[in-house]
Parts: C-alpha cells; structure tokens; sequence
C-alpha cells in the first residue's frame, strides 16, 4: 500500500511529509527530487521506479504531489487516491498553492492521518471530513454527537448525517453537458462525444429517498414495454410513444456513491439517498446523435514563406429561439509571426502573441446564424523549424444538453418526516459547454 | 513557519515554549516543531519536551504530539516507553475518535518494548462497540504484523480478524480485509487469509454498502478467489458487473479483473460471456475521460485486455484517437492500442490519423506514428499499398527522423511481401545519406543486399558504407558482410569480388567482436570450399514475418492479467521484478479444465505455491523426459551410438529396474538404452560436455526425487476429506482392478480405475505399502497414447507411505497430450515412480470415460451423418436386456453416461432411440436402438467413421446396461407403507409400489445425488435435500418441482414435512438446521437453528419437538412450544436419531459402532447396541411399531436386529452372501412388520413372520442375472 505521500513546490523543497510504512526511508524524498523534479529530461511518465520504489505524481499550479510506494499496489487507486485528496484540499482552503500549503500544514497533517491509515485509504468524503476535523480542533461535545461522526465516516449512509433540517425543501438539478469534437479540416467528423454530468444541490430535511428518471433508452423501452404489457389488460397510454422518440442511448454512465447501483443494474432504476448540498449525482457519456451546436469551417492559405491567409467561418446549428454564450475560437498561428491584419464580422478579434493564436471572442450569437473572421498573417522568413498546424479550438455555452439528454422526474420520498413529493420545490437546468472543440485546419 | 531557519537558540526557544503554561503558546511551539522535522531538521532533542504535551484534551495538539511520535520514537526508545500510559489511557478514554487516534498511532510506533504493550488494547479495540475503533484496529493488526510476526501469531489476532470480515459495518469488513489480504501476501507459505464460498459471498454482501476504498480492497481480495466451478463464477460475475458504473476508476478496473479473471472459468460462447465482453467495453471507455494520469494507467490495462481479447474494443477504435492536448504519456499509449484494433474496417480512418500523427512536433511520437503505419501494412494486407504509398509520402518530406523511422518499417514490408513493392527502392536509396541511426543503417543495408540485382549500383552504395566499416556500430556491420556477400553471390562480377575480399579481410582479421569474426569465417570457407552451398544458405528463402510482433508471452499476459489496477499492469512486468526481497507468489489465470478438482487447494490464494517458477523454468526439460518416455512406444529405431554413450550412466542400474511388464521386444530397447531413473539429460547438454549428466544425476539424488513432482506442474489434488464419506458417482464406474501387483512394483500395490467425474476424466488409484519399509516420492507419468489422455496435475499421494497402509489417490487426466495409437485402442502405458524404483504397467481404460458432454447433435444432422457414413462402417448387435429396462430408464441411464438422445419413435409398436457419443479426440458416433415389446433383446446398430471403435462402444453399452445405476442413499416408506421413495446417487428420486415392484415415477431436480427424501402425510408432496446443498418441494402428482431453496451452505443431510406439511426441516452438514414455509412466498427460511458446532447429521420430529444430531456429539432438542433448548451431550459422533413409537426414548447412532437408547425426559442411557459396525458412514436405525425390536443397518453388509428390552443381538443377515458393502439406509413400515434397506443399488424387503423374516428383491435399475434366493433365519427373540 501507499508508503507515503510528498508535496514539494516547484523547487522541489519538500512542504509535506508523511511515510506510513517502514520500508520507506528518508532519502525517498530526495530520490523523487533529485530524478524528477530537478531531472533534466522531464519525466515522460506520471508512474516512474526508481530503486524498486515506486512514485506516482501529479502537479497542480507548481506543486508537486508524490506518493510512493514500495509494493505492487493498485495504480488506479492511488492515483484515484491523489485526485481526492486534491480534492479535499481544494474544499478546506481553496487553490492549492505553496502559500495556502504552508499554512495550512498542521490541517493536511491531520488529513493525512485520518483518510490514510497504513497506507490505506480510508473515508475521504469530504463532507463527513468536514464534520469532525476542523481548523479549530474542537472536539464534538455530547456523546451522541461522537457516535454522529463514527457512524458517519463508518456507516453505510456515509455521506448524510441524521436530522438535518429546511424551512423549505428544495432541490437544484443541472445538467451539463460538454461536448467533444474532433473534426477534419473537410469537415468530416472524425470522434465526438458528450460527457454529461448531473450535478444536484438538495436542501431536504430528514433522509429522503429519491427516484431519478431519465430518458434513456434502456429505461423508456422497458416503460413502454411494461405499459404494453398493461395495455393488453385495456389500458392505453399514448404519451409513453412521444417519449420513446426522444429516448437516447447512453454508452455508460457512472454514479456518486449514493446510488445503489445493484438495483441500477437489475431495474435501472436510479434511486439514492442524496447527500446534503451540492454533488455529482451521475457523469454519463453519449456518442450517439449528437447536435453539435457550432461548426467552424477554417480555410488556411500559405503564400509563399511569409504570408499566411485564414478564413474562419462559424456556423451555430440550433434552435433560432436560443442563445449560445461565452464563444471564444482559438486560431493557432505560427510562432514566427510577426504581424497580422484581423477583419470580423461580429465580436471582437485579437491576436495574442503570447499564446501564438488569434483569439476571437462573441458574446452572444443566436442559434442559425453565421459569422466570418479573416486574417492576413505575416512571418519572419528564417525561422526553420516545420510548423504542425495544431487544431481551431473552440469554447461556447448553450442553454440545451446536446445529447437530447432530459430529466423526466425526480421523486423524493421522506416517509419519517411528513412532507411529500409534490411539496418539494425542483429546479432543473441544461448547460451545454464546449469540452474538447476541434477543428483540424 | 518555515522561516527562520539556522537560529542557534531555535531549540532551546522551542524547549521553553513547549514547557510554557499557556496551551496556545505550546501548540505554536509544536507546531514548530513538526514543521522543522517536515524539512528534514533534527528536533529529537525535544522528545521528552513534547511527549509532556500529550497529555492534553486538545485533540489537534494531540494529533501533533503523536506525529512527532510516530518519526521519533525510533530513535529514541527508552524514551518512547514514557507514552505507553497514555496511550494505554487514550484507549479507554469514552470518545472513540481518541481510542482509535491511540491504537492508530501506537501500531505506528515500531519500539519492541511498546509493541508488548499494544496487544491488551489492540484485543480491546477489535471487539470495540464502536466500528470507528473497531476499522481502525484491524488495520493496527496488519501494522503489528509488519513489527512482529509471531506476536500476531501467538496473541491470536489473526482470528480475531477473521471474525471482523462478518462484521456488522462493511467498512470494518473493508479493513479486514485490506489487512488479511497484506499479512497473507507477506506469509504465503501459511494460509492466513483462506477464501472460501461463505466469505466471498459475505465480501460480495458488504460491497454494496462500502466506500470507494473498501469496494477496491474487496475487489482484489476476491480477485484472488478460485471459484469451484464455472457457475460460481457465473453469479460472482453478476454480482460485481454493477461496479463497473461505479465513479472511481479503481473500483471499475478492479471489478475488471476479477471478470477477466472468472470469464476464464466460463464458457467463452455463451450467452452470459457474450453478454459480459459487451458490458466490459464502455466502462473501459469511458475512464478515457478522466485525469491523465489515470487515463494513463487505464491505458496501459486496457493495452493489457485487448491483447487478451480484442473484440471487446474492437469498435471503439475511435475513443484511441490522440487528442492534441493530450500529455505525450498518454499519446504513446493510445497509438500502441490504436494498432492493435487495426483491422481492414477501420484501417482507412486508421491510416488518416496516422499521416496526421506524423506532422507532429513530439520526435517520439512521431517515431512511433510512423512505425505504426508499417505495422498496419504488415497486419492489414488489403491496406499495404496505401500504406507504402503513405510511408513514401513521408520520406519525401526528408525530416530526418520520419526517414529512418520509415525505411525500417519498409524493410518489414518487404520481408512480409516480397516482391510486390520493390520498385520505391530507388526512392529508398536516395535517402542513404541522411541515414545516421545505425537501426535504421541496417535495415537500408538489408534491403541493397537482399534486392541487390535490381539496383544497379548496389556495389557503389555498399563500397560507400565499407569505407567507414570500422565506425559502425555491430549491427551495421553484421548487415554490411551479409549484404556483400550477398552481392557477390547474385552479381558475382568483379568489384563485388574485390569488395568481398575486402570486407572479409577486414572483419576476420581487423576487428575483435567474435560474432562478426565468426559470421566472416563462415562465409570465407562457405564461398571457398562450396559456392553451391554457400547460394543455399546465404540466399535461402527467408520466413514470413508474423503480424503481431510485439505482442506479450501468454503466460506474462496471463499473469498481468491477474494484476490489472496494480503496478504491474502499468509496467507490463512481473511484480518480482520491481518488488523487492518479498516472498512473492505468482498469480495465473485460472484454467478452464479441471478447476473443479482443486477447491482452493492450491489455488486457494490464487496464489500457486512457490515452486511454480522453478517448474515453468525447467518445463522445457519435461518436454525432453516425455520424450525420453516415448521411446517406451512404437518407435523402436530411435537409439543411436551417441545416446548410447549419453545414457552410460544409468546402463547399470536400468536392467534390474525393469520389470516385465512391457512386451519383450520393448523392454530389451528399455534395458539397453533407456534413462530409467526419471532423470532429464538433454541430448544438448551432453554432447557438448560429458560430464554434465553425472552430475545431474547426483544432483536428483541428494534433492531427494521430489523433483519429479516439481517438474509434472504445480497442482494438488486434495485427496477426498476424512468423516462421512460418500462417493459421488457421475457415470458408472468400474471396479478397481489390480494393475500392479506388489511382487513386480516391489512392495507396491497399485490397483485403479478410470472414471469421468463432472465432466472430467480421472484415474482413481489406491496405493499399498506390502513392503516393509516405507514408500515416498510418487509420481507417475503416462505414456502417449490414442486418446491424447496426459496428467492435468502431479500425482499427489500422502507420503510416505507406511508398511501395510493404503492410500488412495486420484489424478485427474486431460486429453491434451500427444496421440500414438496404442493396442488395444484404449490401452495405456503407465509409469509410476517412487524412491524405490520406476514400474511401468497396463491399464484398460473404458471407453465410456472418453464421452464428451458435448455430443448433442441436431436432428438434421444426425440425419444427414447417418447417411453419409457409408453402409460398410455400420455394426449391427443384439443387446440383452437382462433387467429389463424400460425405455425411459435405458435412455436416462445412457444420459447419465454422456449418451446424448437426439429422438425417440415408435414404429410399429417398436420403440426407437437414436443417440449420438462424441469422443474426446471429436470423434462422432451415431447409434440406433431399437426396443420391441415382450422382448428382452435391445437391436444395437452404430455409424461411425472410425470403424475401430465399434467394438469398444459395444462393450460399453454391454457394461452400461448391466451395470446397477448408482448406489441407493435413502428408503423412505409413506405414511400409510403402500408406497416407497428412494433416491440416490443417480440424482433421482423414484416411487415405488413396493409389493408389486412397480415403479410409479421419476423425478428430477438435483445436480448431485440426494441423500434424503420425505412424503408429506397426505402424500401429496415430497422434500428431498442432497449434496448440491438444494431442498426441493416436488408435487408428487405432477412431478413439478414447486420450490427450489438454495438451502444451505453444504450438502443437506436431512429433510422432514411437518405434520401438516407445511414446513420442511432441512439439515445439513453446515451445521444448520432451517426450516422452510412452503406456503410462503419468501425463499428465505423462517427461522434457522444454528447451535450446533458442527455438521447436523439427523432431524427426528416429533409432536411439538425437534430432536437433531450432530457430528460435535450432542443431541439436541428444540422444544417449539416453550422455545426450549436442550442439549444431551453423547460423547460420540452422531449419525441418525430415531424417536421411538411412545415418544419417551429416543434412539441414536453413532460412529463408534454402538446404538444407543437414551429416556427423552432425564436424558438418561438405557441401553447400548452393540456387534455391529458404524465407524465410516451414516447408517440409520429403525424401532419396529411396537417398540420391541431395534434394527440397524451395517457397514458389513448385515441387517441386525436387536431386541430392545436385553439388547441381546436377535438376528443379524447378510444381505448377499460374500457382499460387504454397507447397508447405510433402511426404513420401517409404519404398520406392518416390513423392514425396507438397501445396499448399493438393491432394494429389499424384508418382513417378519411369526418367526420368519424373508428378503425379497425389488427390481430397482440393477441388476445382475442371479436370482437371489432370500435367505430364511430363525429369530430366537420371537418365541
């Protein structure tokens, strides 16, 4: 299991260090430092051995997370393992920088002993951490309350404590969508996909159980064959054939760990137990019948060595009635530019040196519509080195799941406390945003 | 914090502070002082300092004070000694945060001297009421065990683990787990963490409700579980298929490898593997979305599992795409994995992205881009040209690196197509300058050499290359005098001549690398002596290339595999090679064949023992001893001078260790020339050292022969537990016949026989020591022979061997190895060694084993090979129907023995069965039966292609028929005694009318033979429970099964109705007793009766009272109106419990061969039976209706009976005359004087008159032609 766990800054000055086992010694520290940190080759890999041991790592914003390990562990799990942890970090005092790490080093200390046990990983449910390590060290007064918190970080519901209370019963769903693409430079559609999540906020009292319903299709064709089965016996229902149109097929989706997924598999039903406030109910991924929102059509002529033309049309391809948002589209250019001539037709256009790309940016733009940019680039002739066009990338928000994604319900049931379904008050949302847009030019 | 560095006074501050009074001024102080040790600065000068702060109730300071503890304690342990009172305190303290905060922190500390003092809290801990202290104390057990082995061991915490894994709180379970699963991987050689059917399903229960962490740990754990068969691995599958939607990738590679592990044990084709390939795929996609490096690690696994199975991904080519952000680790990854789902659908897309990837900036990248585009020429050949045609197009862009790259995977090409793409090889040569890797030199040199008559100037390019022959690397070289001398041969003109000379001189005279001096001489002596010769060798036809070159071994793949998630899948290496000194074990996937056999034996762990190594090293060695064996068959000419002198050594013992069972003419080739002592000499070895093999030969010798074992592989065969035994039997088997008699094995007696046991054959051998000293060191091996049957496993027997001890052993066989025709066909050569000597023997096996399962055939089909074979093939035979067998039984007795029934007519009242066997070796056989009424001959006609084997099948239907069916296991009369059930071991149950041997009907429902069967008192339904652990609820009318529980975790011994029929009482031998509403709509007992301590053997119900017997020697009695409890403790294993007829006294057997009486009421021993013998199985009493007599079956094949009042022996019959098989069952009429028994497959009746009790035989599924006549006694106790 996990031998220990390192964070350094970007100089390699070691800011935590906690070994769980003995095999891990203390030049394992400088190991790390010495072969990748201040390596002069950049390490190629995010797993290295070095002398039998093992490092996995990854770094956020010039702070480098080690841990080590001397067996044949679950690779997955560690890394699994350095994530949350980031992410724990992240939820108790924000960005994860060398200045928020120092000062908060005794926290991370008493995090680490508490979700590594031997180098286990143990609870690391953020909330339920929350509930009993404390920046203040105030230890839980009655006895109730201490059984509260074992039972939480132990207990089967994990991620809900007891007697939580609302004036107002209230739920928020937001579905968002990022849409992937990889398009040629033809225009031909080379991969997409669609990664969904669900992020639910819920502000209920007592320990409801929800039902959550969607139209996918494995689900809506069991429906519609159950009423069938029904409508022989005389009873007809005609809304389930509109809904059966609009069912999508989902590749695979996952759920937060308050799905019972066993009932998941045998009834596809998604029923839980939410944990209070915001979390990620379910990630999905589509790849079937995708709408893709924007197409952008890049035209790219070289003349000559020192000048380049480029045409970059945008195309949204929605609904006329909605809106897209917060569209940005990245046209690389070669680093050896030395000047370009933008012309728009709507937004604002700019070349960032910097970044080697000219960045176009439209605050809105209304679904059906089109939009030009081009740009007459000029080089310095003597650099030699061959450019490889890197794709138009592209960034947008629209208020639709591209997927066909819909919630068709989400029931709450709180038996103990009397307050019903239909007194809940449910807000949902769709958000498409852009993952990976590209356009190969 | 961290500033400050360097003060002289730093620690002498932080002393004053941490004595200060103010708790926020010590707290900073602490604080100091961790961060100080956090970068590597020497603070143990405070210890005593801050092991004074903790005491304190600030749990934050608290935690501090521990840390400093932990890094400390180390290096000062007397000082150390100072915490113990107050972790010893910390355990006790109310808030269980605290207790768990001590017993985490304390396991922590690796002082001996406080490890002593850890053990009391340690035990309190684990049985805390909390499970917060109670996780956290499990995984204190692993951190003991890392410190101190045998203080674990003594103090009895590995128990107490184990009793966590049925912990109430699956977390707690998740750490037991964790723990045991670490301790057993540090001592392998002890089983600590022993899997077993009860506990995964316990793990598989506790998953569901686990976090994240608990479900990876579960995950691996029973990743390393064998299952028993391939239904078990069936529902494991199903029960851990939904964790593959689960959010952590671990969870979901975890729950991968256990279904690529099981899906090993399941039959690839059916439905539910189908099934499972298709669910395994979008999981595996979809952790393409997640953080690199996890997309990384996911990579490398899923690399791993395409390989193994590449149609689960096979239409997910496009997820593999490189995405221009993608960090390099992961690019790399996913174009490896991109090639190997090439195929001709997809390769157009393939090769687009390809040609992109090769504009790339990233020089490895791009490398491997390009090499990918070759390999798909080489796997696709519809896509070859474009591929050439790609591979030009980038060599024409002249960036360096793309042209070497390029003209290495073209070298491929060519050797994969020859003669198909030469003409770009002048495009290929204008490239030769800019080639300055010696890799891609090489492959440039090979091809001017290889197509040297085609390029004109061949001889300039490679004189070119010549001149700087010293600076290239060896490969160069190497290449260069191959081409050269290439050149000459096809252009044997004047400057190749002179060029030949030239680089011959050099390299035999110039250069000191051996292998190109050597390759030089070869060549100059070649071209000298034989030019002819030399055209042969040097321009012979080269092979093919093969697809996939870089593909994992099997065996690294399997056992990679079985590491999915961990390092090793990531490195794509054993786990020994980057895991330090560890007693490592290796993992394997498990075998299809023969798991069944194994129960967790020797997989058990999942782990094989640790001589695997050893024997996959040397099994290139067993090769050459199979070989050695072989000369023992039909190839008589194989000896020549050479082996002669090879074998020198072992000339002088191997005469006398001949015995004369081979025909002469073999044993005199065995007595000149054979290695007899099992020893491996490989021809290799000894003819380039003579002294080798002598020394092998000691070598054998002093590691004391259990080489052998080591060699034959790696299984066990558990050899059949001790206690009640029964046998289970599938088909039929032989008799065990003597193969070996002791005057030729020298002391050693073997006599066996073969069987096929669930679906397996085996050879079941019983071994005798009649020498006098004792015997050790078996093995056996089996010479080649028609079926291809070869040992799956080492022969295991217990050894050794005493003087006068049998042993009996089973091995189960394959049908894998090699084939010879043998004579007789079914005849087979054995050699069985041991410390004394070597024996070869013959044995017969019976061609029924080699039937297959799989022989069913369609209708059509059978139709259609019937008239394909042709009419000259067919045997006609009259079969006798001596038992007269109806249709019915006759085809489900042949059922039984693999004997498939395609149809069954009646044509002109004749009954008409047709039936197909396939053999092993695939092997079909077409048979008509055809049946008249009144008739007792069977006509017998068979088709097949393969006209030997009509006889053997012949014979077989012969034994088959006449053959009892199985033995009977239960008589059971009815309530009212008109009618009788018995079922047994053929997996039926039938009704009988007893008096007019009438059978009513059959019914079915168990997979393994049934042990007891029950009517309830309106006789309309039956229970039966048996060995496949299932109660059954049958209409008797119907013969519809109306309830099927999974009862029990083990055979069940008993059943019983309720007197209204409305309950079944189950027992079984795992130790329950449950009780069933058959009213109900719930497949869960209603309640269970779980005191016993070991298996419960017998149920007797009576009125308002449960009595039970049970093998930990007590008799229980439950008394269900007063919810009573009462134990009689016997002193004896206890096999059957019969109340007697005025309900005060209740009978038992045990297995110390006495019956004994014991008052209900005070538990008091009336009387003892005794003179007969109980020591081995479960034998039943009966009380006649009046009380008076006792009987009892007996393992000597007698009846006894007993008078009650004097226990004087009344009587005591055999059943056959010269038959000792044991009487295990016997019922009695309810009202007449009828005793019912049974012995093997015979039933009889027995009823006593006035003072004569006659035997009767009912015509049961037996029989041997002999009338039985019933033998008459005189009861003495009737006058």
């Amino acid at each position: 299991m996990i031998g220990g766990v390192f964070i350094y800054n970007h100089k390699g000055e070691v800011l935590i260090s906690r070994v769980y086992r003995d095999d891990i010694g203390r030049n394992a520290v400088d190991a790390f430092r010495v072969n990748v940190i201040h390596a002069r080759q950049q390490s190629r890999f995010p797993v290295v051995n070095i002398a039998r041991t093992s490092f996995f790592y990854t770094k956020r914003s010039n702070i480098w997370l080690c841990a080590v390990a001397k067996q044949n562990i679950n690779a997955a799990m560690v890394f699994e393992f350095l994530t949350k942890m980031i992410d724990i970090m992240q939820s108790y005092f924000g960005k994860i920088s060398e200045e928020n790490v120092k000062n908060n080093f005794v926290l991370i200390y008493e995090l680490l002993d508490e979700i590594l046990d031997f180098g286990y990983p143990q609870n690391s449910d953020t909330g339920v951490l929350k509930s009993f390590i404390t920046q203040q060290g105030v230890r839980p007064v009655t006895r109730e309350e201490q059984t509260n918190v074992t039972s939480a970080v132990t207990g089967q519901i994990g991620w809900r404590r007891e007697g939580i209370k609302y004036r107002r019963n209230e739920l928020f769903l937001d579905v968002i969508e990022s849409v992937n693409l990889l398009m040629s430079q033809q225009g031909q559609v080379l991969s997409t996909h669609v990664a969904g999540r669900v992020v639910m906020k819920s502000y209920l009292s007592g320990m409801p159980e929800c039902k959550f319903g969607i139209n996918d299709k494995i689900t809506v064709e069991n429906r519609a064959k159950n009423q069938t089965d029904t409508s022989t016996n005389g009873s007809t229902n005609p809304s389930t054939t509109t809904t059966t149109k609009t069912a999508i097929a989902i590749d695979d989706c996952q759920f937060h760990q308050c799905v019972k997924l066993s009932k998941f598999e045998s009834e596809h039903a998604i029923s839980f137990i939410p944990p209070d406030g915001e979390f990620e109910l379910m990630r999905y991924r589509t790849t079937k019948d995708i709408s893709l929102p924007f197409r952008v059509i890049p035209l790219v002529r070289e003349i000559g060595r020192t000048k380049m033309e480029v045409k970059v049309v945008v195309k949204s391809n929605f609904k006329p009635t909605l809106i897209g948002q917060k569209i940005e589209i990245r046209i690389p250019t070669p680093p050896n530019t030395c000047d370009v001539q933008l012309l728009c037709m709507k937004g604002k256009a700019k070349h960032k040196a910097s970044d080697n790309a000219i960045v176009w940016k439209m605050k809105r733009m209304g679904g059906m519509k089109e939009s030009q940019l081009s740009a007459e680039i000029e080089l310095t002739p003597n650099d030699k080195k061959k450019w490889n066009r890197p794709p138009i990338s592209m960034n947008f928000e629209v208020p639709f799941a591209p997927s066909g994604f819909k919630v068709r319900y989400l029931k709450v049931f709180e038996h103990k406390l009397n307050y019903s379904d239909s007194e809940t008050i449910k807000w949902v949302r769709y958000i498409g945003k852009s993952g990976l847009y590209e356009t190969r030019s | 914090m961290y500033e400050g560095e360097g003060k002289k006074g730093e620690i002498y501050e932080l002393k004053a502070e941490l004595n200060s009074d103010k708790r926020d001024r010590k707290k900073e102080a602490v604080k100091k002082v961790i961060a100080s040790m956090t970068v590597g600065k020497d603070v143990s000068q405070l210890f005593p300092d801050v092991v004074n702060c903790m005491q304190t109730d600030n749990l934050e300071l608290k935690k501090l004070v521990y840390l400093y503890l932990m890094n400390y304690a180390k290096t000062q342990p007397e000082m150390a000694i100072l915490a113990v009172n107050t972790f010893a305190k910390d355990c006790n303290d109310p808030n269980p945060l605290i207790r768990a905060l001590a017993v985490r922190t304390m396991g922590c500390i690796r002082v001996d001297k406080i490890t002593e003092h850890l053990c009391e809290p340690l035990r309190k801990c684990l049985k805390d009421e909390d499970p917060y202290v109670r996780k956290t104390a499990a995984v204190c057990v692993a951190k003991l065990y890392d410190i101190n082995q045998q203080l674990v061991d003594d103090q009895g915490f590995l128990d107490m683990l184990r009793d966590l894994l049925s912990d109430s709180n699956p977390m707690v379970v998740a750490n037991a787990v964790a723990a045991l699963s670490e301790i057993s991987e540090q001592s392998p050689q002890i089983k600590i963490f022993d899997l077993n059917g009860p506990t995964v399903n316990k793990l598989l229960t506790a998953l569901n409700e686990c976090t994240e962490w608990g479900q990876v740990f579960m995950l691996d754990a029973i990743a390393n579980y064998a299952p028993r068969d391939d239904k078990e691995a069936q529902s494991i599958c199903e029960r851990i298929t939904p964790r593959l939607a689960h959010a952590n990738s671990a969870v979901v590679l975890s729950a991968v490898k256990v279904l690529m592990k099981f899906l090993e044990l399941i039959d690839q084709n059916s439905e539910f593997a189908q099934n499972l390939f298709r669910k395994l795929a979008p999981p595996l996609v979809t952790l393409l979305s997640t953080e690199p490096e996890i997309q990384y690690v996911a990579l490398r696994n899923i690399n791993l599992i395409v390989q193994k199975r590449s149609d689960i991904l096979k239409n997910e080519m496009k997820v593999f795409f490189v995405k221009y952000n993608d960090p390099i680790y992961v690019k790399l990854e996913k174009l490896d994995i991109m090639i190997r789902l090439t195929n001709a659908t997809n390769i157009a897309q393939v090769l687009a992205e390809l040609k992109e990837y090769a504009t790339e900036v990233d020089v490895d990248f791009v490398r491997k881009a390009v090499r990918a585009i070759g390999r798909c020429a080489i796997k696709v050949e519809q896509a070859a040209e474009r591929c050439v045609s790609t591979l030009i197009d980038l060599i024409q862009t002249k960036v360096n690196y793309v042209v070497q790259e390029a003209i290495i995977v073209i070298k491929d090409i060519f050797r994969k197509y020859p003669n198909k793409y030469e003409s770009i090889i002048a495009t290929l040569c204008e490239n030769l300058d800019s080639l300055d890797e010696p890799e891609a030199r090489a492959s440039m040199i090979w091809i001017v050499g290889e197509y040297a008559e085609r390029i004109d100037n061949a001889d300039e390019l490679l004189e070119g290359f010549l001149d700087g022959f010293k600076d290239e690397n060896n490969q160069v070289q190497l290449q260069l005098l191959t081409a050269i001398v290439k050149l000459f041969l096809k252009k044997p003109t004047e400057t190749p001549q002179e060029l030949v000379t030239r680089v011959l001189t050099v390299v035999t005279q110039e250069t000191d690398n051996p292998d190109l001096r050597d390759r030089g001489y070869i060549y100059w002596r070649l071209l000298s002596t034989d030019p002819k010769a030399a055209k042969e060798v040097i321009l012979a036809e080269k092979p093919l290339i093969s697809e996939e070159t870089d593909l994992l071994e099997p065996t690294l793949l399997g056992e990679l595999i079985c590491h999915i998630g961990t390092l090793a899948s990531v490195y794509h290496k054993p786990p020994n090679t980057f895991v330090e000194g560890r007693f490592m074990t290796k993992k394997n996937l498990p075998l299809r064949s023969g798991f069944s056999n194994n129960d967790g034996e020797s997989m058990g762990n999942g782990a094989v023992p640790s001589n695997y190594q050893e024997s996959v090293v040397i099994s290139s060695n067993v090769g050459s001893l199979i070989d050695d064996f072989d000369i023992l068959g039909p190839m008589p000419n194989a000896p020549t001078t050479t082996t002669d002198t090879l074998y020198g050594q072992s000339q002088q013992r191997a005469p006398s260790a001949i015995p004369n069972l081979l025909d002469d003419e073999l044993s005199s080739i065995l007595g000149t020339d054979i290695n007899m002592g099992g020893v491996q000499t490989t021809p290799t070895t000894a003819t380039t050292n003579t002294s080798a093999p002598a020394s092998r030969l000691t070598t054998t010798a002093t590691s004391g022969g259990n080489l052998l074992d080591d060699l034959f592989g790696d299984l066990n065969l558990s050899s059949g537990a001790p206690g009640i035994s029964f046998s289970s039997t599938n088909t039929f088997v032989l008799p065990k016949e003597i193969w070996l008699t002791a005057q030729k094995g020298k002391g050693m007696e073997i006599s066996g026989t073969f069987a096929r046991r669930n679906n397996q054959i085996v050879m079941e051998m019983d071994f005798t020591n009649k020498a006098l000293q004792p015997i050790s060191d078996f093995a056996l091996q089996i010479n080649r022979n028609s079926f291809g049957l070869i040992p799956a496993q080492p022969l295991h027997v217990t050894s050794p061997l005493f003087p006068n001890q049998t042993v009996s052993a089973t091995l189960a066989l394959n049908t894998t190895g090699s084939i010879a025709k043998s004579d007789p066909l079914t005849n087979l050569q054995i050699a069985v060694k041991n410390n004394i000597d070597v024996f070869y023997f013959n044995a017969i096996v019976p061609i029924h084993v080699f039937f297959g399962s799989d022989g069913e055939m369609d209708k059509m089909a059978f139709l259609q090979t019937w008239q394909d074979i042709p009419e000259s093939n067919e045997v006609k035979h009259q079969l006798q129907n001596s038992s007269n067998l109806s249709i019915d039984d006759l085809q489900n007795k042949l059922r039984l023995n693999n004997v498939h029934t395609i149809t069954r007519t009646t044509i002109e009242q004749n009954e008409m069965l047709y039936q197909t066997i396939k053999l092993t070796n695939g092997i079909f056989v077409l048979i008509e039966l055809k049946t008249s009424p009144g008739n007792r001959t069977i006509a017998f006609s068979l088709k097949t292609r393969v006209p030997e084997i009509a006889n053997l099948i012949v014979q077989s239907y012969e034994l088959i028929l006449s053959t009892a069916q199985g033995a009977i296991r239960c008589v059971r009369y009815n309530i009212d005694g008109n009618y009788c059930l018995t079922s047994g071991s053929d997996r039926t149950i039938k009704l009988w009318k007893p008096d007019s041997n009438l059978t009513i009907k059959t019914y079915t429902g168990h997979s393994q033979e049934v042990l007891d069967v029950h009517s309830s008192y309106d006789n309309s339904r039956l229970c039966s429970g048996g060995g496949d652990k299932r109660v059954l609820y049958i209409d008797v009318m119907s013969g519809k099964i109306v309830k099927k529980y999974q009862a029990h975790a083990g055979r069940v011994q008993a059943v019983r109705f309720n007197e209204e029929g409305t309950l079944i009482f189950s027992a079984s031998i795992d130790g329950t007793v449950k009780i069933w509403d058959v009213k109900s709509r719930e497949y869960d007992p209603i309640q269970i009766l779980d005191d016993a301590k070991d298996s419960v053997t017998s149920i007797s119900l009576s009125g308002h009272e449960i009595l039970t017997t049970s093998l930990d020697q007590r008799v229980r009695t439950y008394d269900i109106r007063f919810g009573k409890l009462t134990e009689d403790f016997i002193g004896h294993n206890l096999t059957y419990i019969n109340i007697s007829h005025d309900q005060q006294c209740f009978l038992v057997g045990t297995l110390s061969s006495q019956l004994m009486l014991f008052d209900k009421i005070n538990g008091k021993l009336l009387q003892t039976f005794v003179d007969y013998t109980n020591n081995t199985y479960m034998i039943e009493n009966a009380l006649s209706n009046d009380d008076q007599f006792i009987y009892s079956g007996s393992e000597d094949g007698r009846l006894i009976c007993w008078s009650l009042l004097t226990a004087k022996q009344v009587c005591a019959v055999e059943h056959e005359a010269n038959n000792r098989k044991s009487v295990n069952t016997l019922s009695h009429h309810p009202k007449e004087d009828k005793l019912l028994t049974a012995q093997e497959g015979n039933i009889y009746i027995w009823s006593k008159t006035d003072n004569v009790e006659e035997k009767e035989e009912i015509k049961k599924s037996v029989v041997t032609e002999k009338k039985f006549v019933a033998p008459k006694f005189v009861s003495a106790g009737f006058e």
